[in-house]
């Protein structure tokens, strides 16, 4: 256990809380349209969001490698402006904030539809504009489903392999994350390494968790 | 001050619905899915009308011919409905300084400490809707909505959620903020009781349309319609023809019978259609040898119903006298106790006698009545 490398485990959490942000930022506006509104292509953009669920994390990938890489228009315009995604840290989070997204989409969707919108209602019948309502009334009442949303979000995003590797690869020191350093150790037979890294992903995991579950108990009181 | 006029389309029939209403308590009385909700909801904005005008208290809320549809916002109006909503994370105080936009902070107090005292809620300012009671909670509901002053106040059943003895205070507690807060309310409701209890008129309504507008008496004592007549309690219809007239009464052919019934403005020939209100009807007491009685009918009693309360007698007249072909022909209400003083279970046979008030003729189109109403 000599020289223990921390720098999957830095890359790790740093990706997966920018794709948390990222995802709280666009996944909980989104939830919430999803959840209050009525528009066409209302169901076809929910099934878009859960895409991501049931597709392989390969095929994910390979999906984004192509969308962003220097074959698309996209990925050229990036590399151009100087922000390159493909093989590098900011790849890594693309890919796991579209393979965590659902799940925080649904989460908080959840959450907005368990707030009676009569309240909101209500709210609107006592004067106050819309927006105040929003923050006043639906936010903190669906706040536990948006909480469970992120400690799931996040455990996604630190967990991810597949998508990851497809789109920023496995570049030690630059792009390998905890997941793909935990499959390198073991395909060297580096074991003993491997097994305390699997030990450390299990601590930070369930404390996710725990964390996750104590505060949305809180938060529904 | 409330006049609506409002067409809107539903699942199972389309709201239609005409009334203009002075200040005072309207109750909008009806079984449910009639509209009452719906309507309420329509003058609140959170539901909007097809077509239509809404203006209340000279402002106009909706129109559809105009465009306009103010948002529930700037309505100004109270509203509080059957399960309260209160917000579950907002203390009581903050709850019902809810909607006081735009004041400071001893102004809010001021407001919020008012209202707590008048609805005696007072030390419960930082409980928890869900640490109160039904009865707590609805007091809240509706110190929310009068925190804004508003002059309009709508009420979807708030009682109904609530055991006896609480709603009987809370309908004594809106009584009295009526006169303290002027306020014109619009009260949906389901309960008789309760409609002719705290209102100044009854407006009954059925399948998206209104029936009759009348005070409370009115509506119960002259039914305008079957419908009406079969929601405020009346049971006995009966179609009859008019054969006579005398200086005080009408005297109307039923089936079998001659019935003396109120002076009506009709003429001999035309046919009517009658309710005999059930606890109109009185059984003849039998222990003591009396005249006879108006309308007086002999017949046996084939079925008996009691909520503890009240009996309800299915009543079959002897032949030569029925009012109708079906197997009784009277349904007669009489109170638990009177049941026990003329001892009605020991016989089956008993006269009884319809009184004249007790017949309501219905459904007198072009027909005048005379010297009815209040």
């Amino acid at each position: 256990m000599t020289g223990f490398d921390w720098f999957p485990l830095w890359l790790s959490l740093r990706v997966a809380a920018t794709a948390t942000l990222l995802i709280l930022l666009t996944g909980v506006p989104l939830a919430w349209l999803l959840a209050r509104h009525h528009f066409p292509g209302r169901d076809l953009l929910g099934s878009l969001t859960s895409m991501p669920l049931v597709l392989p994390p390969t095929v994910l990938g390979y999906y984004l490698l192509v969308a962003l890489g220097r074959q698309s228009p996209l990925g050229r315009w990036l590399e151009a402006a100087g922000l390159p995604l493909v093989f590098t840290w900011r790849g890594a989070v693309i890919a796991a904030s579209v393979a965590a997204f659902p799940l925080m989409v649904e989460t908080a969707r959840a959450g907005f539809e368990g707030v009676d919108p009569r309240l909101e209602q209500v709210a609107r019948t006592l004067g106050r504009s819309n927006l105040y309502i929003f923050w006043r009334v639906t936010l903190p009442l669906a706040w536990p489903g948006i909480l469970a949303g992120t400690a799931l979000t996040f455990a996604r995003a630190l967990g991810d392999f597949g998508a990851t590797l497809m789109v920023a690869g496995n570049i030690p020191g630059r792009t390998q994350t905890m997941s793909i350093y935990i499959y390198d150790l073991i395909q060297a037979n580096r074991l003993a390494e491997a097994n305390s890294v699997v030990l450390l992903m299990t601590v930070v995991a369930v404390g996710l968790l725990l964390v996750g579950r104590y505060t949305a108990r809180r938060a529904l009181r | 001050m409330l006049d609506i006029r409002i067409q809107k389309r539903l699942k199972s029939f389309t709201l239609d619905i005409d009334l203009h209403l002075p200040p005072g308590l309207t109750a909008l009385f009806g079984r449910s899915g009639a509209g009452k909700s719906m309507t309420l909801s329509c003058i609140a904005g959170l539901s909007r009308p097809d077509a239509g005008r809404i203006v209340v208290g000279g402002r106009v809320f909706f129109d559809h011919r105009l465009g306009i549809n103010l948002p529930p916002q700037q309505r100004r109006l109270g509203y509080v409905l059957q399960d309260y909503l209160l917000f579950p994370h907002l203390s009581v105080a903050e709850n019902i300084a809810f909607g006081l936009a735009g004041r400071s902070r001893e102004e809010k107090k001021a407001v919020v400490q008012d209202l707590l005292a008048r609805m005696e809620l007072s030390g419960l300012e930082n409980r928890r809707p869900a640490e109160l009671s039904g009865g707590q909670q609805q007091r809240v509901a509706l110190a929310r909505a009068l925190a804004t002053r508003p002059q309009v106040l709508l009420l979807d059943e708030p009682f109904s959620a609530l055991d006896g003895p609480t709603r009987a205070r809370l309908r004594r507690d809106l009584r009295r903020l009526r006169q303290e807060f002027n306020l014109t309310i619009l009260l949906v409701t389901h309960n008789l009781s309760e409609a002719y209890l705290l209102a100044d008129r009854i407006a009954v309504m059925e399948a998206g349309q209104v029936l009759q507008v009348d005070p409370p008496e009115a509506v119960v004592h002259h039914p305008h319609s079957r419908q009406v007549a079969e929601l405020t309690g009346a049971r006995n219809f009966f179609t009859g023809v008019i054969t006579a007239h005398t200086d005080t009464d009408t005297r109307l052919r039923v089936g079998q019978m001659e019935l003396a019934a109120p002076r009506l403005n009709a003429a001999i020939g035309a046919r009517v259609e009658l309710a005999v209100r059930p606890e109109r009807i009185m059984l003849i007491r039998k222990d003591v040898r009396i005249g006879p009685r108006e309308n007086q009918v002999v017949g046996q009693i084939v079925e008996e119903l009691t909520d503890g309360f009240n009996y309800t007698l299915f009543f079959r007249l002897d032949e030569g006298q029925r009012l109708s072909e079906s197997s009784y022909d009277l349904e007669i209400v009489l109170p638990a106790y009177v049941y026990e003083r003329l001892g009605v279970h020991r016989d089956h046979r008993w006269a009884a006698t319809i009184k004249r008030e007790a017949i309501q003729i219905l459904g007198l189109s072009g027909i005048q009545r005379e010297a009815v109403g209040r």
